[in-house]
């Protein structure tokens, strides 16, 4: 079977999952107690006054129609990223979104700019040197690392850096009391707004991405080719980094895509944590303010994201290594 | 694992110092939740108004908040609520998971490929989104509903689990033994393939007991768990908005979170090595 082969079927079965994914989506929110049509009079009290009217609006929003009906036409908009307008703000929630996609976008980024180096290091240390300091500090930080809750981790970090030693804002993307004197000075407090909330969502990446890398290169480095490699006398540093390092970091990098569901999960309560204007954090704001539009939004950008991730890491997996594919 | 008697699992659990120091964790939350009412200081509810944000001191060792309630008295209130919602979601998934992963291994390929493409499409979606949605949904948030929910969402694992195990086991001699010997399904089901499959559902589910702890102290940490509720999470959330008058408000209920799930995972990790199987 040839790659094309390959991706065309793994696009196949990424298509009835997408269906699955959004008939789920669209089932709960259709279990909402009461009509739709409430929530979008209570978002909006002053635009009802008759019986007409809310007929007209019902119409409009397209809440007349058959459930089957309304889902296929939602289902069909999606595809070419309309996902209606705001029941609160009234404007295209795409337009919300946009918006609001550079903060997490920066925000995934950079925790993975911080996490992915360090915990590779560790990771080789670790396995280089099993028992050793390193390891030990591995061990323990993966356990301490996955039993925190993000969202504490955050506030432990905002009380430390932010309210104790002030290196830190304690919130925000932005100060918005600095004049930016230029593109050096706006770019600087950015990145400064960045840190503690990268290093959140980072800390959780790199306590499994870590135990990830050493057991890859402890899997490796007993292999066979390994032990020739040592045995016609190359020196053990190439051995580690050109040999074993280099093959174990591919089922590494698959752990990028496959974290992207923790990453969004983290992300909406970092965001919350923070104050940062993301979309996670515009999601618990349109569930507050019961805007349901918004909310399948987002619920269905994300679940696409993490879709299109695992596709787009098994095809470059299957890339890496063709063996793969005759499974 | 059928070779290993209780005995030695219970001996190789025991021989391991984090499972010992996991299970102790564990205990002092079931007794913490259990003894709550005895245990605590003050009455969790009750509002000093004259102590509003007293710092950790002898009368009060975790300090109060905002309305002048003790922060420790919450803690082990809380310790109740995380009980409660610990065990109460991973029945649910329990009862869900091991239902239709039993179903879905035992009885031909089509309820197998319905359940199982079912599974696969719910883990597609993150937890805590699909929770978020739920949240949204449910006019007033109550908290046997939000453990039900918690339960629904951890499914799929323990789905898939007893389907392979099922699958897996029920090629075995003595079950064809017993099959030709008349045994009902529902008989093989139960004394044959469930007691056999018991080991790696027992670790999902201990794990699983962390993670409902988890979701549930996320969801109220964002606002969309029970309000009325003592949990951890609620507790956070108040903590973040009181952050700079009183920083304790936002450690100790963490605290209370993060060694509770990690005495939980040791332990699982522990009861993984002494089952000896793979989950």
């Amino acid at each position: 079977m040839g790659l094309t082969t390959y991706i065309i079927r793994r696009i196949a079965v990424a298509i009835p999952t997408f269906f699955g994914i959004t008939l789920i989506i669209f089932v709960l929110i259709q279990m909402a107690p009461g009509d739709i049509i409430d929530f979008y009079t209570s978002a909006n009290p002053d635009v009802i006054e008759d019986a007409e009217q809310m007929e007209k609006l019902k119409e409009r929003l397209g809440l007349g129609q058959p459930i089957p009906i309304q889902y296929f036409k939602w289902v069909s908009r999606l595809i070419v990223f309309d996902f209606g307008h705001s029941f609160e703000t009234h404007r295209k929630i795409s337009e919300e979104l946009k918006a609001r996609l550079g903060a997490t976008t920066a925000l995934f980024l950079f925790s993975h700019l911080i996490g992915w180096p360090i915990a590779i290091a560790i990771g080789i240390l670790s396995a280089i040197k099993p028992n050793s300091v390193y390891d030990h500090f591995g061990r323990a930080f993966a356990l301490v690392g996955i039993a925190m809750p993000a969202f504490w981790i955050g506030l432990m970090l905002i009380l430390v850096f932010g309210v104790k030693l002030r290196w830190f804002p304690l919130g925000g993307s932005v100060s918005s009391s600095i004049e930016y004197t230029g593109i050096f000075t706006m770019m600087w407090d950015h990145a400064w707004h960045l840190v503690l909330p990268s290093v959140t969502i980072a800390l959780r990446s790199i306590a499994t991405t870590m135990r990830m890398t050493r057991a890859e290169m402890l899997e490796v480095l007993k292999k066979d080719y390994i032990i020739t490699a040592r045995a016609k006398g190359v020196a053990e540093n190439v051995i580690r980094i050109k040999h074993a390092l280099r093959n174990s970091l591919m089922s590494v990098v698959t752990l990028i895509g496959l974290s992207m569901g923790y990453v969004f999960s983290g992300a909406v309560l970092t965001e919350t944590v923070f104050g940062w204007p993301g979309i996670g954090r515009y999601m618990v704001h349109a569930v507050n303010v019961r805007d349901y539009p918004a909310v399948m939004a987002v619920a269905v950008l994300i679940s696409m994201m993490v879709l299109l991730a695992n596709l787009i890491t098994d095809i470059t997996y299957c890339w890496i290594n063709p063996r793969i594919r005759y499974d | 694992m059928a070779a290993a008697s209780s005995r030695s699992i219970k001996r190789r659990l025991l021989a391991s110092k984090l499972s010992i120091f996991g299970l102790l964790i564990v205990l002092i939350l079931v007794i913490t939740g259990v003894f709550a009412p005895y245990l605590a200081p003050y009455d969790p509810n009750e509002m000093m108004f004259e102590y509003v944000y007293h710092s950790p001191s002898q009368d009060f060792l975790l300090g109060t908040d905002a309305l002048g309630r003790d922060v420790l008295s919450r803690v082990v209130w809380g310790a109740r609520t995380s009980l409660f919602v610990g065990i109460g979601a991973t029945v649910v998934a329990l009862l869900v998971g091991v239902t239709f992963g039993g179903l879905a291994g035992f009885y031909g390929k089509i309820t197998s490929q319905v359940f199982m493409r079912l599974a696969d499409v719910q883990l597609s979606i993150p937890s805590l989104i699909l929770l978020i949605v739920a949240a949204a949904v449910l006019g007033e948030r109550n908290m046997p509903v939000i453990v039900a929910i918690i339960g629904i969402t951890m499914w799929p694992t323990l789905g898939r689990v007893t389907r392979s195990k099922v699958l897996d086991l029920k090629t075995r001699d003595y079950v064809e033994a017993a099959k030709i010997a008349g045994a009902s399904n529902t008989r093989i089901l139960w004394r044959h393939i469930m007691p056999n499959g018991l080991g790696p559902i027992t670790v999902i589910a201990t794990l699983d007991i962390g993670s409902a702890i988890i979701m549930e102290s996320s969801l109220s940490f964002l606002g969309l768990g029970d309000p009325r509720m003592i949990s951890w999470g609620n507790m956070l959330s108040t903590g973040l908005q009181d952050m700079i008058p009183a920083p304790w408000m936002a450690v100790f209920p963490g605290f209370a979170i993060f060694f509770t799930v990690w005495g939980l995972n040791m332990f699982g990790d522990a009861l993984r090595d002494a089952l000896d199987v793979e989950a």
